[in-house]
């Protein structure tokens, strides 16, 4: 493979967002000529109601979870697996995810009846809202959780394992409860268990990309910290970096990505694990401070295509995100992985 | 005025650690230990006394039991982390996992204490990394990925990366652990030469006796946790410091050669004489096969065999007398050997 | 085949007694004959649009099959429905017994309550799948007294109460499935008997009531059900002639999505059924299938924002709870128009749906709604039954 400057593969892999980023605004069930499409993003002229209202309110919308998602999830991977120094780590491993599970199994099973729903309602938080913040606080509860015994404990082993078990902790005892619930409840909490890029509009979308922004910009900062963390512990430690602190950073900053992302749209899984790796092999340097950009353009470009072949295009149904993202990219990573040299490489 | 050349300095120290309430001491002291620049200390003594303890605790790492660790007069633990990392850097046994991280890259990580908040490198940082390519001899390598490296050529990098941190002091916690014999004494080598021209001081922890001894200033011999001896290698050997560390029934340290030999049961005298290097080789063969050399026997003692060793035409020929006129000549040691096997047995 | 011809002198008071009963399933209160007798009544229950069972009438006893229309084949499953102290008979050997008429019933779905209201009998219920969702006056006062016990639901039910609770029959939600009968085998062993009533598979809104001719043949009450039946059939049909009389058919979209996913009834199923007796149009009412289409929103969006009705919403009861799902749906068409309406007007205070109880025997008065909310002309002015307009 001729070696391309980075600048070039740089420019190369924007265009090849953009692009991916347009795919996904013009194909959907509804046929839309591409004409259309952008006219309907950039002039205010209305033409068919109903094109307006799918392009700007349903596929603007879930392109741009689906940006942000792949931002998020694969930065959050990128951060575990550096602390960790696993190349199976992902976003979900300390627990976090099925903090947010959680949060939405109490809601939508062990709520128990709709009369108590509606005293909830009472409260102000109703539909799709109340799902969002119970994973929210589902999430931020683990999270709190882990920080805690982050701060007792020396060794990040033992941090992994804990993270892991109080993620099996949480998933038995939503087990639990489906396990007593009625079938339509349980049906529910499938369907979000499946994932959905869709549905995250207006307020939500906005306080979406305010927290993953927040995220991203944690994680590129501490770009250094990470960089330390790449020789463990101990040598961290003795080139002055505080691995408490630097531990307490670096998770804050992937629970609120990859929290915040599980609580708007589900858990997606994959695109934690394997972007850092494709990231990694596409741009040959284990230097964070370009990682974690490049990260984000790798994940963004993933969860797009993606998005675009879950929707099987002119088909009335929509494919989970989740089959999709592991469908497509366990090839992918297993390709990249076979090829290289040394598979410990990592 | 404090002197510039101590580097570290300590007090009343021992260490140790603690779980709980329980306390394990490695060593008791109290110890008043100093690194002075220019200098490579040895630290030695068997597996399990405490040189890792007492080698994290002088960086500051670990906290003493008892006692201080003092870097111009500042207690370390009072250090803020970067402030220690400009004090010590360290070389650990560890083998770094490995990565997509080139050897150039990874030497830059030691100016972490000096880089930008996001790791940006100013030109000081860059002349500090080429300096420390240069002096761990790894210019080749520069380009490398981490996991394509030997242990050897590995081992120099993180030795690189440590003088890229440009401290005063550098420590080695057993750096020559999973390296072949040439890839060691090159990298005992090396440090001895850059305590001297860097005027660093060195400090390593080690199980080379034997290379220790050649290139240290100045040895650390943690017997056990109450016995600790400080000395110039020289010294502790005269003083029977060496034997005391090491004594065993079936080792013995030779004062002359500065060398460990095994000893056997049941040794059998033999008589010899001779000079120069192969009367040295011989005696080892000897020795190795149970045989320890005598100078004479007392009247009525068991017949001895009595080997000399002769020159003919400029080379070695040693003589076997096994018995009174039971004369054999022999060309090489282990013709040597197989004929006293023979006529014993 | 025609009613037998010894109950047609009763037939208008039936008819009145019937047309008063079904304006209000809370009473239980029937005043034909009842058939508490140990022996068969001499009623029989003809099977006229219900495809999952029949009835086989025999001098001493009856025969229930239960038929799961898999593909091309059937499975049958034959329950003997046989009077204390009767024997069974030679040809039918082997079958698994149930003892009419049935004195206690366990009942695990909201809709079988209904049917079992239906048929009067409402007051054997002995056990309850859940009792967090039930709506019949008579059946909350009795697990009030403690007559109705909790049995759990699908695979939460509790074999050890249920065997200790003996009750006359069991009816469940699950598929006539041979497999699963073998199954159940522990219950039937200690003389439960498991009958699956699935008229949720029935394809039409008659075809589902009918199954209340099934309780019926159990407590042999097939006179006084036959009548009550027929009652409601006349009805719907009238109100379906009125519905296909009408001049518009206005467009209709149903349920709601969620995490973009909507389920829209497909073209054969009982909902479609409804909404063409009711005059109303449908996008995809031709479309094949008797259960739902798994749609993504944007495949609804074009409908849903030129649509001029929006029914069946779920668990929301305003504009504002509707919003709360999702902002979008602001801006379709039933929206704007406020002519949005859920089939929850029936909602008691612990939060249950009657029309998920006494609707599934009461098509006509489900038809009657609809035709009321999408041609008001069409019928004389009288409010609406299960449907509430969302403001």
């Amino acid at each position: 493979m001729p070696v391309i400057s980075s600048k070039v593969r740089l420019a190369g892999l924007l265009l090849l967002l953009l692009l991916a980023f347009l795919l996904d605004i013009s194909v959907g069930s509804v046929k839309i000529p591409l004409g259309d499409v952008f006219r309907i993003l950039f002039s205010s002229s209305s033409g068919d109601d109903t094109w307006k209202f799918i392009v700007e309110k349903i596929r603007l919308p879930k392109a741009c979870t689906a940006v942000l998602a792949g931002c998020g999830l694969s930065v959050s991977g990128l951060q575990m697996q550096t602390l960790f120094r696993n190349p199976l780590a992902d976003p979900s491993v300390l627990g976090i995810t099925a903090g947010a599970s959680l949060g939405v199994a109490m809601v939508m099973l062990a709520g128990g009846s709709i009369a108590t729903l509606f005293a909830i309602r009472e409260l102000g938080v109703s539909g799709s809202l109340l799902i969002t913040v119970a994973a929210c606080l589902g999430a931020g509860l683990i999270m709190m959780v882990v920080l805690l015994l982050s701060g007792r404990l020396r060794d990040n082993v033992l941090m992994l394992i804990i993270g892991i078990m109080i993620g099996s902790i949480t998933t038995s005892i939503i087990s639990i409860w489906q396990y007593f619930s009625a079938p339509e409840e349980v049906k529910d909490y499938l369907l979000w268990l499946f994932g959905s890029l869709g549905g995250v509009t207006g307020g939500q979308l906005l306080i979406l990309s305010t927290v993953t922004i927040l995220g991203l910009i944690m994680a590129w900062l501490s770009s250094k910290m990470l960089d330390a963390l790449l020789l463990g512990e101990n040598y961290a430690r003795s080139m002055g970096l505080n691995p408490q602190r630097a531990r307490l950073i670096i998770i804050c900053s992937s629970s609120l990505l990859a929290g915040s992302i599980t609580a708007f749209c589900g858990p997606i899984g994959f695109v934690g694990i394997a972007v850092p790796h494709i990231t990694r092999q596409l741009f040959r340097t284990s230097s964070h401070r370009i990682l974690v950009p490049a990260c984000c353009l790798i994940g963004t470009l993933l969860l797009l295509l993606c998005d675009v072949l879950s929707q099987l295009p002119g088909n009335q149904t929509a494919l989970p995100i989740n089959i999709i993202t592991a469908l497509i990219g366990s090839p992918v990573v297993i390709t990249l992985l076979l090829r290289q040299k040394n598979l410990n490489a990592f | 005025m404090p002197d510039p050349t101590r580097l570290l300095q300590t007090r009343d120290l021992q260490t140790g650690y603690r779980s709980g309430s329980k306390k394990t001491i490695t060593t008791k002291g109290p110890l008043a230990l100093e690194v002075r620049a220019g200098q490579l200390i040895c630290l030695l003594g068997p597996n399990g006394a405490g040189k890792s303890t007492l080698l994290r605790t002088l960086a500051g790492l670990h906290p003493p039991l008892e006692g201080r660790v003092e870097s111009k007069g500042v207690d370390v633990r009072q250090l803020t982390p970067t402030q220690r990392a400009r004090t010590v850097s360290l070389v650990l046994t560890e083998r770094v996992g490995t990565h997509q991280l080139t050897v150039y890259s990874l030497v830059a990580l030691g100016r972490y204490p000096y880089s930008g908040w996001m790791g940006g490198l100013g030109e000081t940082d860059r002349n500090a990394i080429e300096w420390a390519i240069e002096a761990a001899g790894i210019q080749t390598l520069r380009d490398r990925k981490l996991f394509t490296l030997s242990d050897g050529e590995s081992q120099k990098v993180m030795l690189a990366r440590a003088l890229a941190q440009d401290t005063p002091v550098l420590m080695l916690d057993e750096p020559t652990a999973h390296l072949d014999l040439p890839s060691r004494i090159r990298l005992m080598r090396l440090l001895h030469q850059l305590a001297h021209q860097t005027n660093k001081g060195i400090l390593l922890s080690t199980h080379e006796l034997e290379l220790a001894l050649q290139v240290a200033d100045e040895v650390w011999l943690l017997q056990n946790t109450a016995t600790f001896h400080r000395g110039a290698p020289e010294d502790l050997v005269l003083n029977g410091a060496f034997e005391e560390a090491f004594a065993h029934e079936d080792i013995h340290f030779d004062k002359l050669t500065g060398t460990f030999s095994i000893q056997h049961d049941n040794r059998k005298p033999v008589l010899f004489t001779g000079e120069g290097l192969p009367s040295w080789w011989t005696r080892r063969a000897l020795q190795r096969n149970g045989f320890f050399v005598v100078g004479s026997v007392a009247a009525g003692a068991e017949p001895t065999p009595r080997i000399s060793l002769i020159e003919k035409e400029g080379q070695p020929y040693w003589r076997l007398e096994s018995a009174p006129g039971d004369i054999q000549e022999f060309d090489s040691i282990a013709a040597l050997l197989a004929g006293l096997e023979q006529r014993l047995h | 085949m025609p009613i037998n011809s010894r109950l047609r002198s009763f037939f208008p008071a039936i008819v009145i007694l019937s047309f008063l009963s079904c304006g209000q399933p809370g009473q239980n209160k029937s005043a034909a004959t009842s058939s508490d007798s140990s022996s068969l009544s001499s009623a029989r229950a003809t099977i006229k649009y219900a495809k999952g069972f029949r009835i086989d009438y025999y001098d001493h006893y009856k025969i229930l099959s239960l038929l799961d229309h898999v593909g091309e084949k059937t499975d049958t499953l034959h329950y003997l429905l046989l009077p204390e102290g009767g024997t069974p008979p030679s040809d039918h050997p082997g079958l698994p017994v149930i003892t009419i008429p049935v004195k206690s019933l366990v009942v695990l779905s909201s809709s079988h309550v209904g049917l079992t209201e239906f048929a009067g009998v409402a007051d054997r219920i002995t056990g309850l799948g859940s009792l967090k969702y039930i709506n019949s006056p008579l059946v909350r006062q009795r697990i009030k007294a403690g007559a109705v016990k909790e049995v759990g639901l699908d695979n939460s039910v509790n074999n050890e109460l249920l065997v200790a609770m003996h009750p006359g029959a069991l009816l469940t939600m699950s598929n006539p499935d041979a497999a699963a009968a073998g199954k159940n085998k522990t219950l039937a062993e200690a003389g439960v008997p498991l009958i699956p009533v699935s008229e949720w598979l029935e394809t039409t809104p008659l075809g589902r009531a009918e199954w209340v001719k099934l309780v019926a043949a159990l407590v042999n009450r097939e006179d006084i059900v036959n009548a009550k039946f027929d009652s409601v059939e006349q009805e719907y049909k009238k109100l379906a002639a009125i519905g296909a009389g009408a001049a518009t058919h206005p467009s209709v979209i149903i349920g709601m999505p969620y995490k973009g996913s909507w389920f829209m009834p497909a073209g054969e199923s009982y909902m479609v059924q409804l909404l063409n007796d009711a005059g109303a149009g449908y996008h995809w009412k031709d479309s094949k299938g008797t259960g739902s289409l798994s749609l993504n929103f944007e495949t609804v969006a074009p409908e849903a924002l030129k649509a001029d009705y929006w029914l069946n919403l779920g668990t929301v009861d305003s504009k504002t709870d509707i919003v709360a799902r999702d902002t979008r749906f602001t801006q379709f068409a039933p929206f704007k128009k406020g002519t949005i309406y859920n089939n929850t007007l029936r909602t008691n205070d612990i939060g249950s749906n009657d029309y998920w109880e006494s609707g599934t025997a009461n098509p006509q008065l489900i038809l009657a709604d609809l035709i009321r909310i999408m041609h008001p002309d069409l019928l004389p002015k009288d409010s609406l039954y299960y449907y509430k307009q969302m403001k």
